[in-house]
């Protein structure tokens, strides 16, 4: 060990003196040349010193080797005679860092996603141990806030519990050493002089503790704070802390007003903690115990018909699942055969279902599978073919560069030695690239995260790991697209390569055999994407061509929710009506109402009802979607009423119900009957009284209510104001006279000047809230369709290379062609057909391709079939075309070539 | 072990170092020069050897190599391990 210290100290001090020990060397085995000549002498022995000394050069090249790092010195000299060579042909290289930068900055991009939504774990304590506790079968709820969704497994799942079986939960399941309980809500906070809303998480108090969060700024939760009728405290997030509070290291043990009610603020959470549902990063976590004053109202503590409170649990050590779910079943058994509502035997039992949790709450994860599976087949298809085109162009230079390696061959540079140098110059290439990439990377991932998860805040940013695969993504390219060339290069026939650089008159050499396969395979894959890049153009075309039923263009929506702020019943309903009397008068607004929904904003509510003289079909009840709205609401989005009456003034809270319907209510609910003067109410209408019949006054045009893609359902359009719970938010839509957002600045006033505690949210216009619907689709179409174009374009530059070397190799073979009477038209036609069999072979193979894969992806299209013609069709005409551009460079260039001199070069 | 063994002496030269094992042999043992150069710089470079720059006798620079104390244990292993191994084989023959 010591011995390979003093080895390298002295190597390193000799690598400063290079000089001092070249000298050194040849001064001492001069020094024993002359002794022993002198010696020889001495004795009169006739033979020389060098005798029996042997090869002096040789004995000096082994002490220098044992001297210097030969391998990092070799290593050194052939990068900078590689950034000589690349800094010699500018296209070339410039040509190969782009591909290489956008194959490998795509990947990097695509790959942070991948890791942050699929592969990271929370930063928490022993992530490994948090399974996330949901359910499957008939549950013993009437009520359920968070999600139905299917999982991966298949199953579909429910997310909540009550609170009281999160509380037996935590008292007897004993395979788990915790359970964390929590719920999501929006508030609104009233932090000094402004408003606004925020997303709080309710937990438990053990949240922290549990999770292994420690505070950035004061402290977390603890039980304590948890219990009722303790003082109300709030631990806030980072950005939250960065966004609303200026990082102002005073926020601890500021009070807060959320919902109205003071709060102290009483910790911060690292910067690296987002909660335990990635994508949606809470503002504030406040003690479940008050969920009361700041969830919904039916977050109830008391309430084991309500189930609202999500579950983690942290498994003990040694405990396998099925222990586990055995330790939940028996509870839940228990609470079922307690419940009120009685089993209808309609769907299987009310079971545990349990999920990895070391990422936190799985629904995102299974959301984003699909759509980041489609993103990385797409960014690594783009980086096969980034190095099959350097490939390409690597062999195309390594024939331009014959008589220099055979050179170097002959005078006696070893193989291997070659080798490495040429690969030297393919990995400083993809280092290049990798460089460039990375600064890619980041606006391609803000692109992807913006339109792909939905403006999700996720953890995702260029740290080590990430640095890390591109490491791995560069080696792994260079050795694809490198390694062959390299060794192909290197293995010539010495004489003929010498003897004539420009390899005469011997057509078309096996050599290039690989490189039309390069090709071909360059097709095919660019036709893949083209192909799918056409699908999804289409899809999105098809979608913006639908139409939604109402005037989407110059529409500004903002959503306002007074009920957080203290107002309540018709406190609240006077509130919104003031709003919609102001914002209206706003000079450029021409019309003004409001809805507890926006359109097209995949929200809905629904509700069975019952229709006089409406007989069910196979025992389900009439269930239409119900869309509260205001007055002149059919004006102002621009649904014609086709019969009957709009809702308006005169259907005020004390007026008799009523309410428009659809066509389609009207279709399928009331057929052959004349729809106006018909009542329905809510409910199995048992014990409905007369005044909650709702008389339909009206019925409109079919408008699209929760997105584009969907049928429209039946609908029924009632005032809000005749709504006796209402207890929510609402958003306002105003009709513009000009660009909707030239009034929003006027909103703001508006409501601040009625109550400055009620902020305005999420300002919008209509095509806006649109387009965040379809924000899948748009990156499928934009993405694909720029790698497709990327693609596309690297087959062709690589086509034109091969091309383009192979005119120049058979510029003898040409001129005597056209001297024997060879038309130019003749020759250009011979170097395109060439390149169009390429196509042809690219084509054959990449069409059949694309018609399997395409069907992978057949869920997210929309109004077409996956093996839709025309963008097959599309794809194939554009290759074929941007392969005729590229290859009648060339071929022109054939057709120009005089034969004269052409033939006097032989 | 032999280099080591004439260094163990005096400091010296690559000259005198296959001069000295020649004549300590009886002109038996004749080092090939060309292998001598690379076995220094070799034992050198482990640290066994450290060498300086000198005048020789005859008013010539030459480089001196000495033993260092890692050259010089590694000397007494080898040599403890040289007695034993002939030792053994010297008793072998004698069977």
């Amino acid at each position: 060990m010591r011995g390979l210290f003093t080895n390298l100290r002295l190597r390193w001090r000799a690598l400063w003196k290079r000089r001092q020990l070249e000298s050194d060397l040849a001064d001492e085995l001069a020094f024993h040349l002359a002794m022993r000549e002198e010696k020889n002498q001495e004795a009169g022995v006739a033979e020389s010193a060098g005798r029996s000394f042997g090869n002096p050069v040789l004995v000096k090249e082994d002490l220098r080797d044992q001297w210097t790092f030969r391998a990092m010195e070799n290593f050194w000299r052939d990068l900078r005679y590689a950034a000589r060579m690349l800094w010699r042909s500018p296209g070339f290289t410039l040509v190969a860092t782009l591909s290489l930068a956008i194959g490998i900055g795509g990947n990097t991009a695509i790959f942070s996603v991948v890791d942050a939504i699929l592969l990271k774990s929370l930063p928490v304590r022993e992530p490994e141990q948090l399974r996330v506790v949901v359910s499957t079968g008939e549950d013993p709820f009437s009520s359920h806030t968070g999600y139905h969704a299917t999982n991966r497994a298949g199953i579909s799942v429910s997310s909540s519990f009550s609170y009281s079986t999160y509380q037996q939960f935590q008292r007897s399941v004993r395979q788990f050493s915790d359970f964390i309980g929590f719920a999501s809500a929006q508030v609104t906070v009233l932090a000094g002089a402004t408003s606004h809303y925020a997303d709080a998480d309710l937990v438990t108090g053990n949240y922290f503790t549990s999770l292994g969060v420690t505070s950035l700024a004061g402290r977390t939760l603890t039980a304590e704070d948890d219990r009722v009728g303790a003082p109300p405290v709030a631990v806030i997030s980072y950005r939250y802390w960065e966004r609303h509070l200026g990082l102002n290291p005073e926020a601890v043990g500021r009070a807060i007003f959320v919902n109205g009610h003071s709060v102290t603020v009483i910790g911060i959470t690292p910067q690296a903690f987002l909660g335990i549902w990635p994508g949606r990063e809470p503002d504030i976590f406040v003690p479940i115990t008050l969920a009361s004053l700041f969830g919904h109202e039916w977050y109830r503590l008391d309430d084991d018909d309500n189930a609202w409170v999500q579950v983690l649990g942290r498994l003990r050590p040694g405990v396998s699942d099925q222990q586990a779910m055995a330790g939940l079943s028996v509870v839940m058994r228990r609470l079922q055969e307690a419940a009120k509502k009685k089993r209808t035997g309609n769907e299987g039992p009310w079971r545990p279902v349990l999920e990895n949790g070391a990422g936190g709450i799985e629904i995102l994860r299974d959301h984003a599978f699909p759509v980041l599976l489609v993103l990385a087949t797409v960014v690594g298809l783009v980086l096969l073919i980034a190095c099959a085109n350097l490939a390409n162009l690597l062999v195309a230079r390594s024939v331009s560069r014959r008589r220099e390696i055979a050179v170097r061959l002959s005078i006696g540079a070893g193989r291997w030695r070659l080798i490495r140098q040429l690969f030297t110059e393919s990995l400083l290439l993809a280092a290049f690239g990798a460089g460039l990439g990375l600064a890619l990377a980041n606006p391609l991932e803000n692109l992807v995260l913006t339109v792909g998860a939905e403006n999700a805040v996720v953890d995702a940013h260029l740290d080590w790991r990430t640095l890390l695969f591109t490491v791995a993504a560069a080696l792994v390219t260079a050795l694809l697209f490198g390694l062959a060339p390299a060794f192909r290069a290197t293995r010539l026939d010495l004489t003929p390569a010498l003897k004539d650089g420009a390899g005469g008159t011997q057509g078309p050499s096996p050599k290039f055999r690989v490189s039309r396969l390069l090709i071909a395979a360059q097709v095919a894959l660019s036709t893949l994407l083209l192909a799918g890049a056409g699908l999804f153009v289409r899809t999105l075309m098809n979608i913006y061509r639908v139409d939604p039923g109402f005037q989407t263009a110059r529409l500004l929506l903002f959503n306002v929710d007074g009920s957080r702020s203290g107002y309540q019943g018709e406190k609240l309903l006077g509130l919104y009506e003031q709003i919609r009397g102001k914002v209206a008068m706003i000079p450029g607004v021409q019309s003004a109402t409001l809805s507890d929904f926006a359109l097209i904003s995949n929200s809905t509510s629904n509700s069975d009802i019952t229709i006089s003289g409406y007989v069910p079909k196979d025992g389900r009840p009439a269930h239409p979607l119900v869309l509260r709205v205001g007055d002149r609401f059919f004006s102002t989005m621009g649904i014609p009423i086709f019969l009957g009456r709009a809702l308006g003034e005169r259907d005020g809270t004390k007026a008799p119900k009523a309410g428009v319907v659809n066509e389609a209510f009207a279709h399928r609910y009331l057929p052959k009957r004349y729809p106006i003067g018909q009542y329905f109410s809510f409910g199995d209408g048992t014990n409905a009284r007369p005044e909650d019949r709702i008389e339909i006054v009206g019925v409109c045009r079919d408008a699209k209510y929760d997105d584009l893609k969907d049928e429209v359902a039946p609908t029924a359009y009632l005032p809000y104001l005749q709504d006796d719970e209402l207890n929510r938010g609402m958003t306002f839509e105003l009709r513009t006279a000009m660009a909707p957002m030239s009034v929003a600045g006027a909103v703001q006033r508006v409501v601040a000047a009625i109550d400055r505690s009620v902020p305005v949210a999420e300002m919008r216009t209509q095509e806006e809230q649109i387009r965040e619907t379809l924000g899948p689709e748009r990156m499928f179409a934009g993405v694909v369709g720029s790698f497709g174009a990327i693609a596309a374009l690297l087959a062709a530059i690589g086509l034109y290379g091969v091309m383009a070397q192979a005119v120049t190799r058979r510029t003898n073979e040409i001129g005597i062609r056209m001297a024997l009477g060879a038309g130019r038209g003749d020759v250009q036609w011979m170097v395109l057909r060439e390149s169009l069999w390429m196509v042809a072979a690219g084509l054959a193979i990449g069409i059949p391709a694309a018609l399997a894969l395409t069907k992978l992806v057949e869920q997210a299209l929309y109004g077409i079939k996956p093996n839709d013609p025309v963008s097959f069709v599309a794809a194939g005409a554009l290759i074929v075309a941007v392969a005729a551009l590229a290859a009648w460079i060339p071929a022109r260039r054939a057709a120009r070539v005089d034969p004269m001199p052409a033939l006097r070069c032989e | 072990m032999l280099v080591l063994k004439a260094l163990a002496r005096a400091p010296m030269h690559g000259y005198d170092v296959a001069e000295h094992i020649l004549a300590w042999s009886g002109d038996v043992l004749k080092v090939e020069e060309g292998a001598l150069y690379p076995a220094l710089h070799r034992l050198e470079l482990r640290g066994l050897l450290a060498s300086e720059w000198g005048v020789s006798a005859n008013n010539r620079r030459a480089k001196y190599y000495r033993l260092t104390a890692a050259g010089r244990k590694q000397l007494a292993a080898e040599s403890s391990e040289w007695a034993r191994m002939s030792g053994a084989i010297a008793r072998v023959m004698e069977a």
